[in-house]
């Protein structure tokens, strides 16, 4: 009975639609929660990609903001790198998330999109980049039409 | 395995976990200053939402030089579990709700989840160390959660086309974002191969359960799971799992051998 009673349980939270939580408190403190879903669905990872002002007044082309780290043998042990690659991603997926229903106008007052500005900015100082203007988007591989372009930004705004 | 053994090899294992995810997060600190990516003076406006003595806690924990003082103490602390001590158990799982909580919720997902319930039982455990029913229903509960973890996640991967077609692995490592090595993606991206493998992990995760039918079909199915998280270690870089996982073993073949008597 207890056997059966378990599986019964197993299966009624496989195939229940798992749900983000709701509260931002408890979306805080999600580490106490666990959630045993790994890999579901087949869904592409979403690209971040940033361009600059040019000097003429207009953006350059895009180029991808984010790519991960190679893989070394000793990265089974410690993969700092790695991990933190990504981190960066599941911060771009909240975002995507957080914008799910929401304005555009919306958008930059929310707290994903201020982390995610401030990890362009990062990558931006990264490369080297001396324009004061940019903008990111995001998109999914091999598909034209971005999910989300931003607005202009300056750098050092935030 | 006895129930003690079963408890010091848990802390063993998971004080390995933990001190390799630490020297990672210091590896990678700077993008916890106040000028990096995950900059405490923003992410403290999010805190307001939090009851006052935790917001008032997190706020003493979480900014840069006291969170990276807290990622410094976490190391004797790992060292004190690998030597099979749970002695810093419940000290260890402050700081590890701390890094989730300066992440936004966690840092690297189900490794994370997994330290937790792992340091919550040993924490537990070692609290009500007296009372070996304690001590077994701590272990079960990880052992429990263990289970759970692989045939929830095979369930759910069972209701997706992809997954049930055999095309799954195959799509997911073919996604530049995970940056599975150009060699092993060229193998897994054949259709026979990711047919296979995709197959293989629904039929590992899914019959899980089996492992505790006794002791020796439970080394079986650990032996299993070490290559499995090998793999994904090496496939998708998810390195902590391979370590968190394993530190739920113990508990797993303990249970098994328990069911037996």
């Amino acid at each position: 009975v207890a056997g059966s009673a378990f599986l019964g349980v197993v299966v009624w939270l496989a195939f229940t639609e798992s749900r983000a939580a709701r509260s931002p408190a408890w979306a805080l403190l999600r580490c106490l929660w666990p959630s045993w879903r790994f890999f579901d669905g087949v869904a592409p990872v979403p690209e971040l990609a940033v361009r600059v002002m040019q000097g003429d007044g207009e953006f350059g082309r895009w180029r991808p903001a984010l790519s991960p780290p190679k893989r070394r043998v000793y990265s089974v042990f410690l993969n700092g790198e790695g991990n933190l690659h990504l981190a960066k991603q599941s911060l771009i997926e909240r975002l995507l998330q957080e914008l799910d229903g929401e304005l555009v106008e919306e958008a930059p007052s929310l707290f994903s999109y201020i982390l995610v500005r401030r990890l362009v900015e990062a990558q931006l100082a990264s490369f080297g980049c001396t324009s004061r203007c940019y903008q990111f988007k995001l998109s999914e591989p091999e598909t034209p039409e971005p999910l989300f372009v931003s607005a202009p930004h300056q750098l050092g705004e935030l | 395995m006895l129930l003690a053994d079963a408890e010091q090899w848990t802390a063993r294992a998971i004080g390995l976990a933990t001190l390799l995810a630490t020297i990672e997060l210091l590896k990678i600190r700077r993008v916890m200053a106040d000028d990096g990516v995950w900059s405490w003076p923003y992410l403290r406006r999010e805190h307001v939402v939090l009851p006052t003595p935790l917001r008032l806690l997190f706020a003493a924990l979480l900014p840069y030089r006291p969170f990276v003082a807290l990622l410094w103490l976490r190391l004797p602390l790992a060292l004190t579990l690998l030597c099979g001590s749970s002695l810093g158990a419940p000290l260890l799982l402050l700081t590890e709700v701390a890094i989730g909580v300066r992440f936004r919720g966690t840092f690297n997902g189900g490794s994370d989840y997994m330290n937790v319930l792992i340091l919550l039982a040993l924490s537990v455990a070692r609290v009500a160390h007296s009372v070996p029913l304690v001590v077994t229903g701590c272990l079960a509960y990880v052992a429990a959660q263990a289970m759970l973890s692989y045939v929830i996640a095979g369930l759910a991967k069972l209701r997706d086309r992809a997954w049930r077609r055999g095309l799954a692995l195959g799509a997911l490592v073919a996604d530049a974002g995970y940056g599975t090595p150009g060699w092993l993606r060229s193998i897994l991206t054949r259709p026979s191969v990711s047919r296979v493998a995709s197959w293989s992990v629904l039929l590992f995760e899914c019959s899980f359960p089996a492992s505790l039918k006794n002791p020796s079909v439970c080394a079986a199915f650990l032996a299993m799971g070490v290559l499995f998280h090998l793999g994904n270690s090496v496939i998708f870089g998810l390195n902590r799992f391979l370590f968190a996982w394993l530190a739920a073993y113990p508990s797993l073949l303990f249970v098994s051998q328990l069911l037996q008597i």
